[in-house]
């Protein structure tokens, strides 16, 4: 036999294996207080760890997308005062009454919002008009400066296929 | 009571125990649908970048380059049909009818619809002398008027080939007056421009054989000038700005200077310029020409056409006033 099941028959029929069989129950109960508190513990803490890592992973993810929406719309914005300085230029370079427009397919959403663009005149010194693209929800404005000689109308769009035209002296925005 | 075998907490992943690691479960869940979300967003970011990168609308800026083009060509055939005896209006406006043609076909191929059409002509009159001698009229008077009641000009040049002193150009309109006088400056010319509100500007450039002073381009020898462009304060105007819709061309001390000059006139506005057999001495009165060199000549001042230039997402139609070296009113 070797020293190895000896020692394993010795534990099977040592003293805390006779102990276990006296009855005596206050070890029985120690034990079972260690593993609930364990287990409570464990719970407790790993639900703690989830939570932070689900509400740092979720503003994470939000102020990535709030970040996207933004950079979005700078980009359709820039894109627009691109076209309304054009159309500017060729109302000014015409003679006389002209018919200028451009139009130009942006995405209907933006990161899964809808957005307007909204022609802002220039309605007092120092402020330039402007290009103002809003999404539907959310708190997020893009503003995007524009030189132009002509006056602009106030006028608003949707996404998708975006027209700036050329009418009555002024610059107006629509959807095609 | 609890299982005190060590396997007991490898229990968990026992069918058994099936309302264990809910919670795990749940949050890998909402954490995979993070991730899926974070996925879509990037994805719109990288299409906002391939955006960001694209040019502007494709052929809106070749609607302006090509206007001037044809603007260009316009001027050219202006040129052309004024400097040429045997060519008229007519001649201009069939050159336009090709323009229309071969740049229609030309345009067509690259996806445009584009259309040239005459739409009217200015006539003009050009007084000219094209002889180098002194700048008086036919009979040597040295101070005389050139045209009356003039509404517009443009392309008015001088050719120098000798300044001894000061010659003065004179456009008024019965108030104000501009005045631009050339002048010998030991070697070099000075060049003064008197408008009637401000003070006046000068310009030096170097004299050698010839020198030539465009006075709507705004250049002596062919360097810019500023006295002829700007005011005293630096404010931009030509020589001319401002001035009445009737004015009144002539020369002063015209026996000062040696060349040859020219000019157009609009001729469709009660403009009065001198016909080729008027009597001397009364305004206005005739530039010297010899027989083979009309000082007068019927010529066309501009022309009017319209422009229409389409693509798919892009349209513009106006039209285009051809008056080469006219300057800015």
């Amino acid at each position: 036999m070797t020293r190895t099941e000896r020692h394993s028959g010795e534990t099977n029929h040592g003293p805390s294996a006779q102990r276990a069989e006296s009855g005596t129950a206050s070890f029985g109960a120690i034990r079972a207080t260690t593993i609930a508190l364990n287990y409570v513990l464990v719970l407790g803490i790993s639900t703690l760890l989830v939570t932070g890592l689900i509400i740092a992973g979720g503003t994470f993810v939000e102020d990535q997308r709030s970040n996207v929406v933004q950079g979005e719309l700078n980009v359709v914005g820039t894109h627009l005062a691109g076209n309304l300085e054009q159309v500017d230029r060729y109302a000014k370079a015409g003679n006389g009454d002209s018919v200028a427009y451009i139009n130009q397919t942006f995405q209907r959403q933006v990161s899964g919002e809808s957005y307007q663009v909204e022609l802002v005149p220039n309605t007092g010194e120092p402020e330039p008009p402007q290009v103002v693209l809003t999404p539907n929800s959310g708190d997020v404005t893009v503003q995007i400066n524009t030189t132009v000689q002509s006056d602009i109308e106030a006028s608003t769009a949707r996404g998708g296929t975006i027209s700036i035209y050329y009418e009555d002296d002024s610059l107006v925005i629509g959807n095609d | 009571m609890a299982d005190l075998n060590p396997l007991g907490s490898l229990r968990a992943l026992i069918p058994d125990d099936e309302d264990r690691g809910q919670m795990i479960l749940l949050a890998a869940f909402i954490i995979a649908i993070s991730f899926v979300v974070l996925a879509l967003v990037v994805n719109s970011a990288i299409f906002t970048e391939n955006l960001a990168t694209r040019d502007t609308v494709p052929a809106s800026e070749d609607a302006l380059e090509y206007r001037d083009e044809v603007s260009k060509s316009i001027g050219s055939i202006l040129g052309t049909v004024n400097e040429n005896t045997h060519k008229g209006p007519a001649d201009a406006e069939a050159s336009i009818e090709d323009i229309e043609i071969y740049g229609g076909i030309d345009q067509s191929m690259l996806g445009r619809v584009v259309s040239v059409s005459h739409e009217d002509t200015t006539a003009g009159v050009r007084i000219a002398q094209d002889e180098p001698r002194e700048f008086t009229n036919r009979t040597g008077v040295q101070d005389w008027r050139l045209a009356e009641f003039v509404e517009q000009s443009r392309d008015i040049r001088f050719n120098l080939t000798q300044v001894d002193g000061p010659f003065t150009f004179v456009q008024e309109d019965g108030g104000e007056e501009w005045r631009l006088t050339v002048d010998d400056d030991g070697g070099d010319i000075t060049v003064e421009v008197d408008p009637p509100n401000k003070d006046s500007r000068n310009c030096v450039a170097s004299f050698t054989d010839s020198v030539v002073i465009d006075i709507t381009r705004g250049t002596i020898g062919g360097q810019s000038c500023p006295a002829l462009s700007q005011g005293s304060d630096g404010e931009q105007m030509w020589f001319g700005t401002g001035i009445g819709s009737s004015y009144n061309i002539s020369f002063e001390n015209g026996h000062e200077v040696t060349g040859t000059y020219s000019m157009m006139i609009r001729d469709d506005a009660g403009a009065t310029v001198p016909a080729a057999d008027e009597d001397f001495g009364d305004p206005p009165d005739e530039p010297y020409h010899t027989n083979n060199q009309a000082g007068i000549e019927a010529a066309v001042y501009s022309m009017t056409v319209t422009y229409e230039y389409h693509t798919p997402n892009v349209g513009y139609e106006t039209e285009i006033v051809v008056a080469p070296g006219e300057v800015p009113s």
